[in-house]
């Protein structure tokens, strides 16, 4: 069974981008682009973590973080963050995030978060 | 009287300039970010498709996309240090690692540097004391001295910028190889106030400036 990644993101490019690039890599991925719809994702889709943008227009990643904790514990929250003193990812991490990453996000390291914290492996298929 | 309200109006004036700036920083980050995923998109889909497209077309597009995800990560890296620099605005006054604060100096300056062929080679000390001073005014401080420093220099030389812990303070030295420097360049009215404001001394000797700092009261 394939891992199921959400990424809620605003900047629409950069959530649609990286989830065609996990797609190539068989992952499950939902995309949502502020607070409120990826909230409303989380009704239908349980996924195996989450990747959070920080500053979004509607809601703050912070308190979409403390929601997700409330409904589906059980998915692993990655917050991104392009706060350069890394304080924000810090906090998140004390309200439960599991990691933070900076942005712009090195793809690299985010498919070796996704392998640490899903316990798979990546591979590529040709449907790009 | 009247020089208080100065000061007050010039603290809010700098801590505008740099929220202003954490801002423009922040939105340049996602604006690379994107730039990045797309560059690594096409990169991904080359790859997958490479067996069926002419190698010397592949060869090139890799370049091309290699080239990207360089340049993204210098970018990203200045903008990394931008953006510290522009919080540094955020208080007044603040204990910090004075060896971050000086790769980020060094990194926001380094481009006057590379104008004048002069490397910069720093030389971080792993002994440092946190330093409580005004993290503004030691920017301010940093590139006077380093412009007087390379205003002296010619090109293909190299200036070595080491910290280090000095009597309950922290002394930098700016030392380059070659030439002397000369004493009389630093007697400046601009490093004489800002010296006098955050309690530092400037000395230069032969081919070394020294800036000596203590933490304020």
């Amino acid at each position: 069974m394939s891992k199921r990644i959400l990424i809620i993101d605003d900047e629409v490019e950069f959530a649609t981008t990286l989830c065609q690039r996990l797609k190539l890599r068989k992952f499950e991925v939902e995309e949502a682009h502020s607070g409120n719809e990826g909230l409303a994702i989380l009704k239908d889709f349980v996924p195996n973590i989450v990747f959070l943008d920080l500053k979004m227009p509607d809601m703050s990643g912070l308190d979409v973080l403390a929601e997700i904790r409330s409904v589906q514990p059980q998915s692993k929250v990655v917050m991104l963050t392009g706060h350069g003193s890394g304080a924000a990812g810090k906090q998140a991490l004390a309200m439960g995030a599991v990691d933070y990453l900076m942005k712009p996000v090195d793809f690299r390291e985010l498919i070796k978060r996704v392998t640490e914290l899903t316990g798979g492996q990546e591979e590529k298929d040709g449907n790009g | 009287m009247a020089m208080d309200k100065e000061a007050i109006l010039r603290e809010q004036q700098l801590n505008s300039y740099g929220r202003l700036m954490a801002s423009f920083s922040h939105e340049l980050k996602n604006h690379l970010g994107i730039i990045r995923e797309s560059g690594g998109l096409i990169a991904d889909v080359i790859e997958i498709h490479a067996a069926g497209l002419d190698p010397a077309l592949v060869s090139r597009i890799e370049k091309a996309t290699a080239s990207i995800e360089k340049r993204v990560v210098i970018a990203a890296q200045l903008f990394h240090h931008l953006s510290s620099f522009a919080h540094r605005a955020d208080m007044p006054v603040a204990s910090f690692d004075f060896n971050e604060f000086c790769a980020e100096a060094i990194a926001l300056s380094e481009r006057f540097a590379r104008l004048k062929q002069v490397e910069i080679l720093f030389e971080p000390s792993s002994v440092l004391p946190a330093l409580y001073s005004s993290p503004t005014l030691l920017h301010h401080l940093f590139l006077l001295t380093f412009e007087k420093c390379l205003v002296q220099m010619e090109g293909a030389e190299r200036l070595h910028l080491v910290p280090s812990a000095e009597n309950n303070g922290i002394q930098l030295r700016f030392i380059r190889e070659k030439s002397l420097f000369l004493p009389e360049l630093f007697q400046d009215r601009a490093l004489e106030l800002v010296l006098a404001k955050i309690q530092g001394t400037l000395s230069v000797r032969e081919k070394t400036v020294e800036i000596s700092l203590m933490s304020l009261q």
